[in-house]
């Protein structure tokens, strides 16, 4: 497993998939839930890559089960967050815990604002 | 209201979750509107980001918005465990944030420390069966409070949300 430690994220991974899954339906459920879901995607477990659980997650959004619908889709939204925080470490932005910017990324972010909390939103 | 307790296990309720699925959250059509509503929110607010943003069991996904920027406006959503969006749903409260560097729930969430989120009010998206699906917030890179006479349009735009959401749902579970 990978983090990107300063995150604090920890990858998403088979076993991060199979423990969410667990939670909603038992471990005998999630793990035929799961293994439906990887064998969908034309995949053998184990599964070693970030890439081949996502393929698990799009396949479980597919699947008969409504409530492993969602939990599909929650993967694929973590998995599809650490590849986006991934990328904006791999760019070489430092974790700054109490960095404060005024935009999120892009030129003139502002880097370093520190303003004073005011009232707002009168409507 | 069908409040879920604090912890993730409550946000992962069953029957909330059977909501959800009700309320067909992945139909697209929806989005425009969603993306129109939340625009109207960020301008009465003066808000710069306006959202509805719904809690799956391990995530939060947006339903519509205006105002995301660059990777956060890629992804969709965001770990449950960064979100604003998860203390509503926790508590079936509203939730502010005057300034989430200073906030213990927030000040470690990558929207804080890495897209800058500094402020936020989120009101709970409530389904007509009392279950808190999400919410309907505004995010601000500036810290700062908002009136209660912010929150009370806030709230009244929440259920025109949930008005939407119902109108094209599955009429029963």
């Amino acid at each position: 497993m990978t983090d990107i430690l300063a995150y604090g994220q920890p990858e998403p991974t088979e076993e991060t998939a199979l423990r969410a899954l667990t939670d909603l339906f038992g471990p005998q459920m999630a793990e035929a839930t799961w293994a439906t879901a990887v064998r969908a995607a034309g995949l053998t477990r184990p599964l070693h890559s970030i890439d081949d659980v996502q393929k698990a997650a799009e396949e479980l959004t597919r699947l008969g089960d409504r409530i492993a619908r969602v939990a599909g889709r929650s993967l694929r939204v973590r998995v599809i967050a650490y590849r986006a925080l991934s990328g904006w470490s791999r760019e070489g932005h430092p974790a700054a815990p109490g960095r404060q910017r005024r935009g999120p990324g892009g030129a003139g972010g502002g880097v370093g604002t520190e303003t004073p909390p005011v009232g707002r939103g009168q409507g | 209201v069908v409040v879920c307790g604090g912890d993730t296990r409550q946000v992962k309720a069953w029957g909330r979750l059977e909501e959800l699925c009700r309320l067909r959250l992945d139909d697209p059509a929806r989005r425009p509107e969603l993306d129109q509503l939340a625009q109207r929110v960020a301008s009465l607010l003066d808000a710069p980001i306006a959202l509805v943003s719904v809690a799956l069991d391990e995530a939060q996904m947006f339903l519509g918005g205006c105002g995301l920027t660059g990777w956060l406006a890629d992804i969709g959503g965001t770990p449950l465990e960064w979100s604003f969006c998860r203390h509503v749903v926790g508590s079936g409260r509203e939730y502010l944030v005057a300034d989430a560097m200073t906030d213990p729930g927030m000040r470690d969430s990558p929207l804080v420390t890495v897209a800058g989120i500094r402020s936020y009010a989120g009101v709970p998206l409530v389904s007509r069966f009392g279950f808190v699906i999400g919410a309907l917030c505004v995010k601000d890179y500036l810290p700062g409070s908002f009136t209660s006479g912010a929150l009370a349009r806030l709230r009244q735009e929440a259920s025109g949300v949930m008005d939407l959401l119902e109108r094209d749902s599955v009429s029963s579970t």
